[in-house]
């Protein structure tokens, strides 16, 4: 290294033009701030060569002073300012080659939502837009809210679809679908009055369990009591919803089934082809090779009119009121619109598969 | 229903293909799972007879076997089956016969110097079943060079219908006939003439005395037995084999399957005795407690008392609707039969079919409805098809109680309004009444149905009310048919609804947007989010709680018996289940209900975290991938979560009442009662019961007893514009302190003098071996009103200096 000397032109005690060239000259050949340092004091310090000029003048006659007076200041100024646009200059240098930017960062990665957290978020969020109430009830339930109430007494064959846990020692049940909490939502109904929109959403246990049934999984309900409903509400609150779930122009077909608790009932199939590329009904996610519209039907939801029997026994005169309900597996709208196969593997826990179908956290529930 | 497609073809005359047919029993609620084709591959194979049979010259196991087939045509295969025998016929693959699901078509092979021309099949060979134990026995009565899809009854359509607990009327072919015909598919063909209808009474001693006991009145309706003499328990013909087969019915012999073929064509389930077995009169009753009674499924019931019986003198013949006796069944040998048709009442079937946990056809029909009104006619073409088919004479019948039902059927109102009203949907009062009329309704006295009314038919046990005929107006015009409306909540609606409500007993109602923002935080932290079972093992559950957990009943295994008392519970589960499958480090968490102290009644919500493994993975800049996750971590996760939720003064004093599934080390969050969290490490022997390795720290928020979210007031705050000083101070102290005091001694100086604004513990050191240990402190000054003087800095340092020392004894180090 060139030491504090470096660079510096002695000029004593009178500064030339050339003098000043060669300071600039000297003044590019610097290579950090240090050796600008050392550029500045050695030509404008206390004892650089343009100090030393300007104190020489005093030596001279008062013309030759002015003039050489004005010179020297212009020639300071001048390296004064090629001195701090070295400095900005030399401050603003790119880094050098050697760095590795492309080494992986070391933050913590981002942990996940589950696809049913996810699945359920995006249904709330439809149907809390669309103005329904969210209402939860007991998980563990008696037989008068999960069947009873719903048109299914004791004796009723549609309570063997329906197979049921019961809790130790007494007649409470795990709840085998979210309808109880309709019956619960019409008996509380607070506004005689008007009409009641709620849906609720949540775990249910069936006793089963093999490739495509696990003993819990989660649906979504829905119930609209009014006065003036019909079929053709539901078909329209129903695709409303489908089009906005599926996020395409969904061909829905609704062919009679029967529930207990509803009449006329109803089940939804969705249209879709399979394809050769990934994904769900969504156009995104897994292994699916689903693609919304074709010519081939799959089940995804079951409804119908509130049965008038189900009406009376919340007590609410059926001949005033009507209203539709409807009920869907969260699971299955996940693995349509997502693509995952296995069922089961929603409650294993495997790392490796929360990681693959999680959700990121701030992209994920609307 | 398995309906096969000839079969159906006996009853309804129609144009459609099968494809159409499916498509309108679809639209009409009766869902085609599947459709299964007629097999076409095997028209090659066919039926041949063994003649005779050598031994294999080269081969003990093999033997050479001579067929004869259809004009006299004859040919020898080598064949290893263990059950071929001379007069066998069995099923012939020519030289040539492409198999399924093999490479090439068959070629005449020499085997151990012998050649073979064919190949007698075995049914896993056709693809026709999995037993590749023997070779298939065709009956002797199937003529030779029958192509082996036909002697199979492979021949046929299948369709696969799924049957809705409501439409027992449409268990029978003929009630799926009916159903297409009302819905334009055809023309219900009208049933075979009888011959003579049954004579009832007969001669005297021929008949076995019937009798419907008081106590089974209004249980059975009707009661007939017919007596059949001199049958021979011969098998079915093969189109009645084949037909059973088709719907997965298995064959016995006639006697049984004629039975068996008439509850499928007809609906009506029926029972055939062996007569020589049953003694003096047969009477319908209830049965007594712990009367013995063996099914014909080998099983011996103690009957509880009060069941629905049929019984003769001495014992108990048949479940009534369910299950018949081993006792009084049919054998080979049976020579004179009683033939059962009746009416069972479906409460007392499904009573007694519950009881014993037997599910049969026959249970299935009679639970959901039978037709009583057809139970003579069904009596005497099943005994006519039985005397064509197994010989013998019938003596007439006797018969209990009515074919009228008990009640009569009900009259119903629907018309154009009412389907408009619930169906969405505009008919004509003449289309209306046209579907209900071919649906077999009938119009009631007033003549036009509508308002006076339709009489339901007698097969239908599913309408009850205006509705119930709407869905069937609507089902057979086409749902699709239904128009979609605009739906919109109204808006007054909208204004009054509380946005979230929770129902039923200690159901705690949680805000969405908490929980959301609670999984966000989480999740940000790199934990994934996990759902596992409600239900965990019994063991599990009593590490996790206090007390005892909440039991199921009928639990479906050991591992899965009790609720969770805990989310811990599922996410150790997980947690071992990961490490062993290679995931050394991780991180989950989970929220969901759990079942406090056992009662079904508390239902709590919780948030589960569990951390396992290095603090970091191992990465070029990671300093922490050697060392395990501590209590601190958990900490950490614990604090942002419930910061999410809430404003959180401190960070928790310590240790209090720790729940003893926690090790020492760990603590609870929130001094006030309620306890609102606990963190920390597993102890030991909870990682060897969940089968845990290494480093683990895990919390529970318990969030229902969390206060709910409010609205955050704020107090007014203006940053101070004065300068701020930084103190460190270090204290020593004689005996360990908690940081927690020292931290409270701090809040009492801030709160006295007004100018603490921020503190740290920037140093922690224990000696070893010593109880000695020292704190550093930072602090900063400053104040809202003033830029610091040193007199006051020197004050405000003294003050805390002198509270240490006095409550913690701390000595401030020199220099």
């Amino acid at each position: 290294m060139c030491g504090l000397v470096c660079g510096v032109v002695m000029v004593a005690p009178s500064l030339s033009d050339k003098d000043v060239r060669a300071a600039l000259q000297a003044l590019e050949q610097v290579t950090d701030e240090q050796e600008a340092q050392a550029w500045r004091v050695g030509h404008l310090g206390k004892k650089g060569a343009v100090t030393l000029a300007l104190r020489a003048l005093s030596a001279l006659p008062l013309q030759e002073r002015k003039a050489q007076g004005r010179r020297l200041n212009e020639a300071r100024q001048r390296l004064d300012e090629a001195y701090r646009a070295r400095v900005a200059a030399l401050q603003n240098k790119q880094p050098s080659e050697e760095a590795d930017w492309s080494l992986p960062i070391t933050d913590t990665p981002m942990g996940s939502f589950h696809p049913i957290e996810q699945v359920m978020g995006e249904i709330r969020a439809f149907f809390l837009g669309q103005g329904f109430a969210f209402a939860d009830g007991p998980q563990i339930e008696d037989e008068e809210h999960n069947f009873c109430a719903l048109n299914m007494p004791e004796d009723h064959p549609a309570r063997q679809m329906h197979d049921t846990f019961y809790v130790q020692g007494g007649t409470r049940l795990l709840r085998t679908h979210t309808s109880s909490v309709q019956v619960r939502a019409m008996r509380a109904r607070q506004v005689k009055e008007g009409g009641l929109y709620m849906f609720s959403a949540g775990p249910v246990y069936r006793r089963d369990y093999d490739q495509t049934h696990t003993p819990m999984f989660h649906q979504v309900e829905g119930l609209a009591v009014d006065k003036a409903l019909d079929m053709g509400h539901l078909k329209g609150c129903l695709l409303a919803f489908c089009r906005s779930f599926f996020g395409g122009d969904v061909a829905l077909r609704f062919r009679p089934s029967f529930f207990p608790f509803t009449e006329p009932s109803a089940e939804v199939d969705i249209a879709f082809s399979r394809t050769d590329k990934e994904g769900g009904l969504g156009g995104v996610g897994g292994e699916g090779g689903l693609r919304l519209g074709g010519d081939e039907w799959m089940e995804i939801l079951g409804c119908g009119m509130v049965h008038p029997k189900v009406l009376q026994a919340c007590d609410i005169d059926s001949s005033q009121w009507r209203g539709f309900a409807f009920g869907m597996g969260v699971e299955r709208l996940a693995m349509l619109k997502y693509g995952m196969r296995d069922l089961r593997m929603f409650f294993d826990s495997d790392m490796r598969w929360l990681q693959h179908y999680g959700f990121h956290p701030f992209a994920a529930v609307p | 229903m398995k309906l096969v497609w000839s079969w159906l073809q006996r009853h309804l005359d129609s144009d459609l293909s099968v494809a159409e047919v499916a498509e309108r029993l679809v639209a009409l609620g009766l869902e085609v799972d599947a459709v299964v084709a007629a097999r076409d591959d095997l028209t090659d194979v066919h039926v041949v007879e063994v003649e005779r049979i050598e031994a294999h010259p080269n081969a003990d196991r093999l033997r050479l076997c001579s067929w004869r087939g259809a004009d006299d045509k004859r040919g020898t295969v080598v064949c290893g089956a263990p059950n071929v025998r001379v007069g066998l016929r069995s099923l012939l693959a020519p030289v040539g016969t492409q198999l399924r699901g093999w490479d090439k078509p068959l070629r005449a092979a020499t085997i151990r110097g012998v050649v073979s021309e064919g190949m007698l099949c075995s049914p896993q060979e056709l693809g026709v079943g999995d037993d590749a134990s023997g070779i298939i026995a065709i009956d002797s009565d199937v003529p030779l060079g029958t192509p082996a899809h036909t002697a199979l009854g492979l021949d046929d359509v299948v369709l696969d219908v799924a049957l809705t607990p409501d439409r027992v009327d449409c268990a029978s072919v003929r009630g799926l006939a009916r159903e297409l015909a009302a819905a334009g598919c055809g023309t219900l063909k009208p049933l075979e003439p009888l011959e003579s209808l049954l004579a009832q009474g007969g001669t005297g001693a021929d008949v076995t005395p019937v009798a419907i006991l008081k106590e089974a009145q209004g249980l059975c309706g009707f009661f007939s037995l017919c007596r059949i003499e001199g049958v021979a328990a011969r098998p079915s013909p093969l189109w009645v084999q084949k037909a059973l087969r088709a719907c997965d019915v298995g064959c016995h012999n006639v006697l049984v399957d004629v039975s068996n073929y008439m509850m499928l064509d007809l609906g009506h389930p029926l029972h055939v005795y062996d007569a020589e077995k049953v003694c003096g009169a047969v009477r319908v009753r209830l049965s007594k407690k712990n009367e013995p009674f063996k099914a014909l499924d080998g099983e011996t019931y103690p009957l509880d008392a009060g069941l629905l019986v049929v019984a003769d003198d001495n014992s108990v013949l048949a479940l009534a609707g369910v299950m018949g006796g081993v006792a009084s069944g049919c054998s080979a040998q049976t020579r004179d039969v009683l033939v059962e048709c009746a009416h069972f009442a479906p409460s007392a079937v499904a009573k007694s079919g519950r009881a014993l946990g037997l599910v049969t056809d026959s249970r299935y029909r009679f639970e959901r409805g039978v037709d009583v009104s057809d139970s003579l006619e069904v009596l005497a073409r099943s005994c006519a098809m039985l005397v064509t088919l197994a010989g013998g004479k019938d003596k007439g019948y006797s018969a209990a109680g009515s074919v009228t039902p008990d009640k009569e059927q009900a009259v119903i109102a629907c018309n154009r309004e009412t389907v408009a009203t619930y169906g969405g949907v505009e008919l004509e009062e003449a289309q209306v009444q046209g579907i209900l009329s071919a649906l077999g309704f009938v119009a009631d006295e007033g003549g036009e149905g509508g308002k006076e009314g339709w009489r339901v038919p007698s097969w239908r046990f599913d309408i009850h009310e205006s509705q119930d005929l709407v869905a069937e107006v609507l089902r057979v015009h086409g749902y699709e048919h239904i128009p979609a409306k605009a739906f919109a909540v109204p808006q007054a609606q909208m204004q009054a609804r509380v946005e979230s409500v929770a129902y039923g007993a200690g159901v705690p109602l949680l805000s969405h947007a908490g929980v959301t923002g609670l999984c966000r935080v989480a999740a940000a932290r790199g934990l994934c989010q996990s759902m596992s079972w409600a239900f965990i093992g019994l063991e599990q559950a009593r590490a996790l709680c206090v007390g005892e957990p909440l039991q199921l009943a009928n639990p479906l295994s050991q591992e899965m018996a009790v609720m969770r008392p805990s989310l811990l519970a599922g996410l150790l589960l997980a947690c071992a289940r990961n490490q062993k499958r290679g995931f050394t480090r991780g991180a989950l968490f989970e929220h969901g209900a759990v079942w406090r102290e056992g009662a079904p009644d508390k239902q709590g919500y919780n948030l589960a975290f569990v951390r396992w493994g290095a603090k970091e993975e191992r990465h070029w800049r990671a300093k922490g991938a050697k060392e395990g996750v501590d209590v601190f971590d958990g900490k950490a996760d614990l604090y942002q979560l419930l910061g999410a939720w809430m404003t959180v003064k401190g960070q928790g004093q310590g240790r209090y009442a720790l729940p003893p599934w926690y090790q020492g080390s760990s603590a609870e969050a929130g001094k006030s009662v309620p306890i609102v969290a606990h963190y920390g490490i597993p102890t030991a022997s909870l990682c060897r019961l969940f089968d845990i390795e290494g480093a683990v720290v895990m919390g529970e928020l318990y969030l229902d007893k969390l206060p709910p979210p409010s609205q955050r007031v704020f107090a007014s705050y203006v940053p101070s514009p004065y300068q701020a000083v930084r103190q460190d101070f270090s204290f020593d102290f004689a005996r360990p302190v908690r940081a927690g005091a020292l931290l409270r001694v701090v809040e009492a100086v801030r709160q006295k003098t007004g100018l603490i604004r921020e503190v740290s513990i920037f140093d922690v050191y224990r000696d070893g071996q010593e109880q000695k240990m020292s704190m550093g402190l930072s602090v900063v000054l400053q104040s809202q009103e003033e830029t610091l003087r040193a007199e006051t800095i020197k004050d405000v340092s003294a003050t805390l200096v002198a509270a240490v020392a006095k409550q913690c004894g701390g000595v401030l180090r020199d220099g």
